[in-house]
């Protein structure tokens, strides 16, 4: 039953949205090909870095097209009173943003990207994309249980603490540790499940505090 | 034949308003009428009914099963219509009828088909281009086809202008004669004439509690006094007391002993209202 309420909710989302998604993927492709076009292009590290911006920029769009839309116009308040867990509502919102994620990194990295990740960068590409799922995943949750401002702003400020972390081991020396142990042979797998371990621990609690919580507080 | 929706001392408290304790039965194939002003609770009774809202205390039970909170088994046995249905504005009619088919496992499509038509509910149209008569409209066909055991609407008419009104009320009258034996419904109001003709039973919400309530067997059977004297103290068997224009109104049987007392006192004058049920809810509000 679950299943069959989440192809419902996903291909119900696809129909709302998919004019907007195409749009967004197009818009970013213009906008990197732009960049190459009269950016340098030899500097391949300033490339994958706007890329990869633009994919989190989009990751942020789409929790907010696919979750806001439904509170502020009351529609969580009428699925709500059908027949749908809070898994299976919570289940395809990640489902579609997750789709929308994996869809542009793929294009984007396989236009603009490929000296990057092929052949040997494939693991790199990985964790690339987990990251952006995990960011994703952050973005419907914060926008699912909280108000509009604070909601939209909550998983930028989730990241400060990584960029702060970051910043400090490049000052006092301990990047070059952390970049090492990235190179070992176990490392990006390491890190790849850190990753998708914290997705999944957001996917549940989400569950979790929906199912909890009272219709009221899922709409504005 | 559905089961029998059971509510025990239902309670919830919003900041300055508290609502309950509320215990009410609805046996399966009946029409039970909510009326009262706006504020007395009518909404947040449907929402705590349909897991909207999460009860502060007392138990809802089907067919004599506690039902677990947001439990989705349970949102399988109702459908419920809100006074202004937020369906998805970009769809069509027909896209969000073909939506909840997809989620109610039980949807009869023939159904849908059938009461569009007899409803004159365009299929093509976008949500964001319907009336909000045709919502309401909309509603009760996505409501009445997902073959659920109660309906529950919540003033599916307020702020409909007359002559709509007098549509959907027409439209509901029938369905709820065609639905009677398969179909238990729940039907909130402020406006009386909404409920008279529809409902089984009938309770009246103010403050939050269930100031009284009666089936419509027992209202037919309801006489209704004006005594000049007395401080209404002495009243305590009448199913309904109040004090307006410098005298008591009683609402009592006719067949009890109160009825009998009143009708030999001197003061005591028996009242013949255009209707019980809006002596009822003009002393409710007034009580």
């Amino acid at each position: 039953m679950t299943t069959r309420h989440v192809l419902a909710l996903i291909s119900k989302d696809l129909r709302l949205h998919w004019k907007g998604v195409a749009a967004a993927h197009a818009g970013v492709l213009a906008i990197a090909g732009l960049g190459i076009t009269f950016g340098n292009p030899q500097e391949s590290g300033a490339l994958l870095a706007f890329v990869t911006n633009l994919n989190f920029l989009c990751a942020l769009l789409w929790g907010e097209w696919f979750v806001s839309r439904e509170k502020t116009k009351g529609t969580f308040a009428w699925l709500r009173t059908l027949p749908i867990s809070a898994a299976a509502l919570c289940l395809s919102k990640f489902a579609i943003s997750g789709l929308c994620v994996v869809s542009l990194w793929t294009i984007t990295s396989l236009i603009y990207l490929r000296a990057d990740f092929l052949p040997g960068g494939l693991a790199n590409w990985v964790v690339e994309l987990l990251g952006l799922l995990l960011f994703a995943a952050i973005v419907i949750t914060s926008r699912m249980l909280f108000r509009q401002k604070l909601g939209q702003t909550l998983p930028l400020f989730l990241v400060l603490p990584l960029v702060l972390i970051a910043l400090a081991a490049e000052r006092f020396g301990s990047l070059d540790v952390a970049l090492a142990l990235w190179r070992t042979p176990g490392g990006k797998a390491a890190v790849a499940l850190v990753l998708a371990a914290a997705y999944g621990s957001v996917c549940g609690l989400t569950i979790r505090l929906v199912a909890s919580a009272e219709t009221r507080r899922l709409v504005e | 034949m559905g089961s029998v929706l059971t509510v025990t001392d239902l309670v919830y408290a919003f900041p300055g308003f508290d609502f309950g304790p509320v215990s009410l039965t609805l046996q399966p194939g009946r029409v039970c009428g909510i009326l009262g002003p706006n504020g007395a609770g009518k909404s947040t009774l449907l929402n705590l009914l349909t897991h909207q809202l999460r009860p502060a205390g007392g138990r809802v039970a089907f067919g004599g099963q506690g039902i677990p909170w947001n439990d989705a088994a349970w949102k399988t046995r109702f459908a419920y219509i809100r006074e202004t249905p937020a369906f998805y504005d970009e769809l069509r009619a027909g896209e969000v009828l073909e939506f909840a088919g997809r989620i109610y496992e039980q949807w009869d499509a023939e159904r849908a088909e059938r009461l569009c038509a007899r409803l004159e509910l365009d299929l093509q149209k976008r949500v964001s281009t319907l009336s909000k008569g045709n919502l309401v409209k909309l509603g009760l066909v996505a409501g009445i086809s997902s073959r659920t055991d109660l309906l529950i609407l919540d003033e599916p008419t307020a702020g409909l202008d007359p002559s709509v009104r007098a549509g959907i009320q027409r439209a509901l009258r029938e369905l709820i004669e065609e639905q009677r034996d398969t179909l238990s419904i729940i039907l909130s109001s402020h406006i009386f004439d909404d409920l008279e003709e529809v409902a089984d039973d009938l309770l009246i919400l103010r403050n939050g509690s269930i100031i009284f309530e009666s089936t419509r067997d027992d209202l037919d059977r309801m006489a209704l006094y004006r005594c000049e004297n007395g401080d209404g103290t002495e009243l305590g068997e009448a199913s309904l007391t109040w004090r307006a224009r410098n005298a008591h109104w009683v609402l009592t049987r006719r067949d009890g002993a109160l009825a009998a007392t009143l009708a030999e006192r001197p003061g005591c004058v028996e009242e013949q209202p255009r209707s019980i049920v809006e002596a009822a809810y003009h002393g409710a509000q007034q009580s």
